[in-house]
């Protein structure tokens, strides 16, 4: 092994995760290499200053403030529930009175005088626009008598159930070279970008030189399926069903349920692992339920 | 409040809170973990009033959610994650951004009480004050990394569940977090 594989290593050598005989390999290496016995050096100095910094004391009233807080927004729903629930009770008073003005006075056919029937067959044939032929204005009205059905029956109790939504994320099983940000220096140190003497030295001398970022690319290999898995159950998700497909270009269908406030953390988690095409923002979601079912199809 | 309820379990506390919405099953939680998700918050922020806001809405968030919470992870490793994410949130929201750039968040953050002389006193507060500069200057997920591993003392199988990352992008990340930390303190102890 060289400088470079010894230093890689030097964080687990702290951690004690190394095996023996990497423990051997790398003790040999720092008996003989001054310049990686520094580098060690150095690595464990900033790993004791960073362990050394103070634990803060909660500062006093925390506990108070937190339990303050959800008071407040527990007062702020039920205000909230309480004018909603006014509205549903003017809504029903104002329905009843319509209902009740409906039965008393019953719709009647109103009759289009002769000339518009006729405007309305003919159309405007004399300003230029597309006549619009008898079948159509029938067909036209039975397309509108038929939404008003269903507008009728979408405020119809027994309709109201809506069907669950299921979101479709697509996912790529090769894993594409992902886009990495790191701070200009370590970029420059370790993927040998040439960046001139000049604009290092401006960097330096601003206030946080290194937050300055580089873009390189990183490609690494991931098992998609497992990831998937792993973050459905901690976002505390359910899977529904797991299956296998051969003979198309999805390879694998997992359908799970999650709570809706989890998903937009598993989407970041996943994403920082590898590229999701096509998925749902949680304002696009309209399920109202708190869970929503979403589709995981993994391409070959 | 008494002894014999400061001493239950998170799990059975939890459930108490799911099932009674018992207020006080709640107080103790808090209690139990606002140090250590208050320092948490506070080696993100930088900043003590940052970290206080965050540690608050961090609480919030938990009881919010406390419902949904099916113990598949222990409580500690879940509230963990939910003070991680909204200290996450807050860093990259618009208005910490714009505040960022108005003035700078760095202050003193010792505590110290010791039998030090007042030149040793001083010289561990400048090493301190260091340190946080060159963890606010890393990027997010090194800072994380730093503040679970190395600060907060996580074991790697912790920082799996807090996180949701893999065994092996942990230890990459460790190794690669502290040799950008150790750059950055050379080049400010260098610029001193």
């Amino acid at each position: 092994m060289d400088c470079k594989d010894i230093r890689k290593k030097f964080s687990d050598y702290i951690d004690h995760n190394v095996s023996e005989k990497e423990k051997r390999d790398i003790q040999e290496h720092l008996d003989i290499c001054i310049k990686c016995s520094n580098e060690l050096e150095m690595m464990k100095k900033t790993l004791e200053m960073v362990r050394n910094l103070p634990a803060l004391s909660a500062p006093d009233g925390l506990t108070d403030h937190v339990i303050e807080k959800i008071h407040q927004h527990q007062s702020k729903k039920a205000k909230i529930t309480l004018v909603l629930s006014k509205i549903a009770f003017a809504e029903i008073i104002a329905l009843v009175i319509i209902m009740g003005l409906k039965h008393y006075f019953p719709e009647k056919n109103v009759a289009i005088p002769v000339q518009e029937k006729q405007q309305l067959i003919a159309g405007k044939s004399e300003s230029g626009e597309t006549k619009i032929q008898p079948s159509e204005i029938i067909k036209k009205t039975e397309k509108k008598s038929q939404l008003a059905l269903k507008t009728q029956q979408s405020y119809s109790p027994i309709q109201h159930e809506r069907e669950d939504q299921l979101i479709t994320i697509e996912i790529a099983k090769k894993s594409p070279e992902k886009e990495v940000f790191v701070p200009l220096f370590q970029a420059e140190k370790e993927f040998g970008d040439r960046t001139t003497e000049k604009t290092l030295k401006e960097e330096k001398s601003i206030a946080q030189p290194l937050l300055q970022t580089k873009r390189f690319v990183a490609n690494e290999q991931i098992n998609v399926e497992s990831e998937i898995l792993k973050q459905i159950t901690m976002e505390e998700g359910k899977i529904l069903s797991d299956k296998e497909i051969s003979d198309t270009e999805v390879s694998r269908i997992i359908t799970v349920e999650i709570k809706k406030e989890n998903y937009r953390n598993m989407i970041e988690q996943l994403n920082q692992k590898f590229e999701i095409k096509n998925y749902s923002s949680i304002k696009d979601i309209e399920s109202p339920e708190t869970s929503i079912k979403i589709q995981f199809q993994i391409f070959k | 409040m008494n002894n014999k309820d400061n001493n239950m379990d998170d799990e059975i506390l939890v459930k108490k809170i799911q099932r009674e919405n018992d207020m006080y099953a709640f107080e103790i939680l808090v209690k139990r973990y606002q140090e250590k998700i208050y320092n948490i918050c506070y080696r993100f922020m930088g900043d003590r009033q940052e970290a206080f806001d965050c540690a608050q809405d961090t609480f919030v968030k938990i009881y919010e959610n406390i419902k949904s919470f099916k113990h598949l992870s222990s409580f500690s490793t879940w509230s963990y994650r939910i003070a991680v994410n909204t200290c996450k949130n807050r860093l990259s929201s618009w208005q910490y951004q714009r505040m960022k750039k108005t003035f700078s968040l760095g202050e003193k953050s010792s505590d110290i009480q010791n039998n030090d002389s007042p030149a040793q006193n001083l010289e561990k507060l400048r090493i301190q004050e260091m340190v946080q500069k060159a963890i606010d200057a890393l990027p997010f997920d090194c800072k994380e990394m730093i503040i679970l591993r190395d600060i907060q003392q996580f074991s790697y199988e912790e920082i799996v569940k807090i996180t949701g990352l893999p065994l092996g992008t942990v230890k990459s990340k460790i190794a690669r977090a502290r040799e950008k930390l150790k750059e950055i303190l050379e080049n400010l102890r260098h610029g001193l």
